[in-house]
């Protein structure tokens, strides 16, 4: 079976559901990757990424219970599975063998 | 009816019952720090985002989606040329647009009613696929025929009735989509 790649975006949003823990929903993951990766998505942009990590069985997700600030609607908690942490530690493996020996901040590649 | 419950009516024509609740609860949540229109775009961008990730994700499926689409509506589309043209006497008249209108009109609403029967929540975007591949090569030929010979009342009235086919679709994909919508939503309290 060939392994599973994830894009820069999916690393992202994993990296932001494993930070935020219990509390990953797609408020709280937006406001993450805002605060974190000084990256603004878009909810369509979440929601869609969020639907193919589940459907790629990177991540489950889990209905919580309604509240009255969300009109009665409930959240859907995400978290990352087994395979999806297998996925993500081989992508960022991949990027330190790369970065090793490179100094990207100070030096030759500044 | 609230705004939440339009968002999450319209949220999920495309996606399942309990992510489009979850999505409508999330901008529901955020709209206190942005404002009304603020919610309203991002429902409809997220909505677009979803059934374009719907077609994106399994192109094949959606491709014959559009094409039973196709199937299903060419024949009440050929029935209706059929019916007018078996009174030469009416044709131009207002009953043989009427006549026409009825089974170009209905055959949509039959259309998008039975692509989501078919397929629960891909359906939808293949009616919104279809109806935009109808309404861009409606427009085409629109243009090339008026651009190759003047422009009749006739032609007009033809055109008119075939651009006004995608409403009915999309309309009956949504009526579909709801009413399943509603059976899945009162299944478990039936079995209370």
């Amino acid at each position: 079976m060939s392994a599973l790649n994830l894009g820069e975006f999916e690393q992202l949003i994993l990296l932001a559901i494993l930070r935020l823990g219990d509390d990953a929903y797609g408020v709280t993951i937006r406001a993450e990757l805002a605060a974190r990766a000084e990256r603004p998505v878009s909810p369509g942009a979440l929601y869609t990424a969020l639907q193919r990590l589940e459907a790629k069985g990177v991540i489950t997700s889990r209905m919580g219970d309604p509240t009255p600030q969300r009109g009665g609607r409930a959240k859907r908690h995400v978290a990352v599975t087994a395979l999806g942490m297998r996925a993500l530690r081989r992508s960022l493996q991949a990027y330190e063998r790369l970065l090793d020996g490179l100094d990207l901040f100070r030096g030759a590649h500044a | 009816m609230r705004d939440i419950d339009r968002a999450q009516r319209l949220l999920g024509l495309f996606t399942s019952v309990d992510c489009a609740e979850a999505i409508a609860g999330d901008l529901i949540e955020e709209r206190r720090s942005h404002g009304v229109f603020w919610f309203w775009r991002h429902v409809l961008g997220t909505a677009l985002a979803v059934s374009r990730s719907a077609v994106t994700d399994a192109p094949l499926q959606t491709l014959n989606l559009v094409a039973a689409g196709c199937a299903l509506f060419a024949t009440p589309a050929f029935a209706g040329v059929a019916a007018v043209s078996l009174f030469p006497q009416l044709i131009g008249t207002l009953v043989s647009w009427i006549v026409l209108s009825l089974f170009w009109w209905g055959g949509g609403l039959w259309t998008g009613a039975s692509l989501v029967m078919i397929a629960q929540t891909r359906g939808m975007a293949a009616c919104v696929v279809l109806a935009l591949v109808g309404e861009v090569l409606l427009i085409g030929f629109g243009l090339i025929g008026a651009w190759q010979q003047a422009v009749s009342a006739r032609s007009v009235a033809f055109y008119t009735i075939a651009l006004l086919a995608p409403a009915p679709l999309l309309a009956g994909g949504a009526i579909a989509r709801s009413r399943a919508i509603t059976c899945a939503s009162l299944r478990p309290e039936q079995k209370r």
